[in-house]
């Protein structure tokens, strides 16, 4: 967020137009890029004022006003980038409002828990997977349908997820995004994870993804013993039990692999990693 | 603790946790929140006694795995679990 800090040596001069001239200048066409540089840091000089005194009014939000000033900044460069002269409205009025609502986000972002739980990101992990594989196979991504088929989800749910995943990417400094859209308001998390009583979304997510990462870890072993294991002798020698003793529970956990191999086809394990792996 | 062939190896007690875990989201979807909790209790139950003899699998030695990183994990995969059964433990319809 620092680079958005205006420079200095950009403020403006005697000779300057006021920000809707400032702006009428920006927008026209054929101009160089060092020009419109320049147009833009006057703007932003211009209304440095404006976005301090926005991020005073939230200074009991407890954050650290250079913070707040910053995440204003942004919110003057969307108004900036955003402006249209043809609407009759003034452009502090508009850069007020988009630096309001760039600083709540901010707060709002701090003080929302929005950090990304462990199990979205192991479920966001696991729908990349699934589009790549499925892709790989049919030449095309998957429906909702079959995506939610293969990660044992409701289509609801999914969408529910892939909005969410949206969400934490959206609330990111997107500046492509941001420059078509300035001011995204991120959904909130009852509309990421709708609840349900009987079985709430994030429930279902904790217990995918907890079964996601048992397949990684049986994905793990398979590795290491087909690829870098240790003999059944070294290893009765280590525990001292013998190597018949270690035969038989390697084989043991082999049968117990291949009747969770019979399973493959439906459910989180499809389509994984694993399933290659294993079948080795 | 010594291990035995009775106490089970990292690859059953995932086996057996992938389908407790399965049958938990196919009785939480029935509205049978009270199976559902069983059988993620099951999984904690096995995590929480696989943990305990978890360094004289011969199985991590065979692959080989550092139990470090395994316990780590596992004890990841059962507060999730944990946390998945509290989200749901409210009072019954």
């Amino acid at each position: 967020m620092t680079g958005d800090r205006p420079r200095k040596g950009a403020r403006a001069t005697g000779q300057e137009r006021d920000n809707e001239g400032l702006l009428a200048r920006l927008k026209a066409t054929g101009l160089a890029p060092a020009e419109r540089a320049e147009i833009e840091e006057q703007i932003i000089a211009r209304n440095v004022g404006l976005v301090k005194s926005i991020a005073v009014r939230f200074a009991s939000s407890g954050e650290p006003l250079d913070d707040l000033i910053q995440a204003g900044y942004i919110g003057l460069l969307n108004a900036v980038a955003n402006f249209d002269l043809a609407h009759n409205t003034k452009f502090s009025t508009y850069a007020s409002h988009l630096i309001q609502g760039e600083i709540r986000h901010y707060i709002r972002d701090r003080h929302s828990t929005i950090r990304i739980p462990q199990w979205v990101q192991t479920m966001n992990r696991r729908i990349k997977q699934v589009e790549e594989a499925h892709f790989q196979e049919h030449g095309r991504p998957p429906s909702l349908r079959e995506l939610a088929d293969a990660l044992e989800l409701t289509e609801a749910q999914l969408a529910a997820l892939l909005r969410g995943r949206d969400a934490m990417t959206y609330v990111s400094i997107d500046q492509e995004r941001r420059s078509s859209d300035p001011n995204p308001t991120p959904p909130t998390l009852e509309e990421i994870m709708p609840e349900s009583p009987a079985f709430p979304l994030e429930t279902r997510m904790r217990i995918v993804a907890a079964i996601d990462q048992l397949a990684q870890m049986q994905q793990l072993i398979v590795q290491g013993l087909f690829y870098h294991g240790k003999s059944q002798s070294e290893v009765g020698q280590e525990l001292g039990i013998s190597q018949r003793q270690v035969s038989r529970i390697k084989d043991r956990a082999m049968d117990e692999l291949r009747e969770a191999l019979l399973h493959l086809g439906s459910g989180p394990l499809a389509g994984s990693e694993s399933e290659g792996e294993a079948e080795n | 603790m010594k291990h035995t062939e009775q106490t089970g190896d990292l690859l059953s007690l995932i086996g057996q946790a992938i389908d407790e875990l399965r049958l938990s989201i196919g009785k939480f979807e029935a509205a049978d929140r009270e199976h559902g909790l069983k059988h993620l209790a099951t999984v904690i139950g096995s995590i929480d006694a696989y943990l305990d003899h978890l360094e004289s699998d011969p199985l991590l030695h065979l692959a080989p795995l550092p139990p470090g990183d395994v316990r780590a994990s596992l004890s990841h995969i059962r507060e999730d679990l944990d946390e998945a059964m509290r989200g749901c433990a409210g009072p019954s319809k």
